[in-house]
């Protein structure tokens, strides 16, 4: 027999939290909203319990989430670039030139600063960064998650990489400036 | 094919794609092309440092606790195949097949081959709850009833035992459901009546007692009898529970107090 909601919950719970936290950047937000998504994944996943499980919560947290928010007037997801606008494929990771080996203090140190500027990505940024990178989900389902054609998942994926690889260098430089004029 | 088309095509770079000849070239290009192999190595590394810089919190453990109590809250609430139990309903016929599956049931039961808890696992835990005196409420029956309803979603009240006592109610968890426990005492002997809800309708196998499939016609009880640990063990279920009375009792003692819990059960 197959483990009860109850306890797939139990076991990702934290992630989810996580995930909850990172979508809303407020604990008690994210506790109402893992509260929220959990009922209604219990439901989903009481009519097919042969889904995953895992992506049934996710799907459950993330639309939850983009309810709520649009109820506050916010869409997370409001176009990111303007139609027939191209992003171009060439930045991702120039803001770390040369970049650090892992397991150097120089990428400790990246990895650190990258830790922290997540809270400065956009809101629909963080969620499919969240989606694609941490969840490792392909496009087509971030983008059925999200409600976003396949091509515009991948391209938002790929904006909040460099958007999150600026902000972090950004931070790198001024820091180092800092210290430089310290 | 030039960078910027190398570049859409193997982006990002830390997926596993299917091949076809637009990916062929596109690796084809990369290898021999320094800038497109740095964008591509840079955007692995990038990717990387993502996942290892992820902001991960623990959930709360009252967020554990509310979201296990809305659960149950929701299971026992929602809509779904519950029909609830009535002795006389049932044809003769029914009965008669009743009689079968009874005592099937008793002969399969300690077989304990069903997912299901276990005699075995109602007797252990309620051994750990003898050793760890794990009180968690009073044993005041409209407490408790409110207890089970907050922790469980089931207002279950605790039925009035002669010649014994409440003593108190308790959470168990029974392979990794959650349940309700109330103790019952007289003098030194004591026992432990065990209701756990069921992710979903069981469905009807050799080593269970359903107690919606007894005729009033039928003289067997409805429940399974035995022991395990040293320990009496009577078990019963319903399409949405799974119940067991489990004491230091002899046999003959838990037959007669079963049909009190069944018949209280039968109102949840």
């Amino acid at each position: 027999m197959g483990q009860t909601f109850e306890e797939l919950i139990g076991l990702h719970l934290d992630d989810l939290y996580s995930a909850a936290l990172c979508f809303t950047q407020d604990a008690r937000r994210a506790e109402e909203l893992l509260q929220q998504a959990s009922i209604r994944a219990f439901h989903e996943y009481r009519r097919a319990r042969d889904q995953d499980f895992r992506r049934t919560m996710l799907g459950a947290l993330v639309s939850t989430y983009l309810q709520s928010e649009r109820r506050l007037g916010r869409d997370p997801l409001a176009p990111a670039t303007a139609p027939g606008e191209e992003i171009l494929y060439a930045t991702a990771g120039r803001e770390f030139e040369p970049f650090p080996d892992p397991g150097t203090p120089g990428y400790r140190l990246l990895r650190n600063w990258i830790g922290r500027v997540w809270s400065l990505l956009d809101d629909g940024d963080r969620l499919i960064l969240w989606l694609a990178d941490v969840e490792r989900l392909r496009h087509g389902i971030v983008g059925e998650m999200v409600g976003v054609p396949e091509e515009e998942a991948r391209d938002r994926h790929y904006r909040a990489r460099l958007m999150l690889s600026q902000a972090a260098g950004r931070a790198l430089s001024e820091r180092t400036a800092g210290g430089a004029e310290a | 094919m030039d960078c910027t088309e190398v570049k859409r095509v193997l982006w990002p770079a830390d997926v596993l794609r299917v091949s076809d000849s637009e990916l062929e070239a596109a690796l084809e290009h990369a290898e021999d092309c320094p800038d497109c192999g740095h964008f591509l190595e840079a955007d692995r590394r990038l990717a990387r440092l993502i996942r290892e810089s992820v902001p991960r919190e623990p959930a709360p453990a009252e967020l554990r606790e509310r979201l296990y109590t809305a659960l149950a809250r929701e299971r026992a609430g929602s809509p779904g195949p519950r029909r609830r139990f009535r002795f006389g309903r049932w044809p003769t016929v029914a009965g008669a097949l009743a009689v079968g599956t009874v005592v099937g049931a008793a002969i399969y039961w300690w077989g304990g081959q069903g997912a299901m808890p276990s005699a075995t696992a109602f007797a252990e835990d309620y051994l750990r709850r003898v050793v760890e005196q794990e009180a968690l409420v009073s044993g005041d029956p409209q407490e408790v009833s409110a207890f089970f309803a907050r922790e469980l979603g089931v207002a279950l009240p605790p039925p009035v035992v002669p010649g014994y006592e409440l003593q108190r109610a308790t959470i168990c968890l029974m392979n990794g459901r959650r349940g309700g426990v109330v103790e019952y005492a007289a003098g030194d002997r004591s026992f432990s009546y065990y209701l756990v809800p069921q992710d979903r309708p069981v469905t009807r196998r050799g080593n269970r007692v359903d107690v919606r499939m007894v005729d009033d016609s039928v003289t067997d009880p409805p429940f399974a009898l035995g022991r395990a640990r040293g320990l009496g063990v009577a078990t019963w279920w319903d399409e949405e529970h799974r119940h067991a009375l489990v004491g230091d009792l002899p046999v003959a003692e838990l037959e007669r107090l079963a049909p009190l819990f069944i018949d209280a059960t039968l109102r949840l």
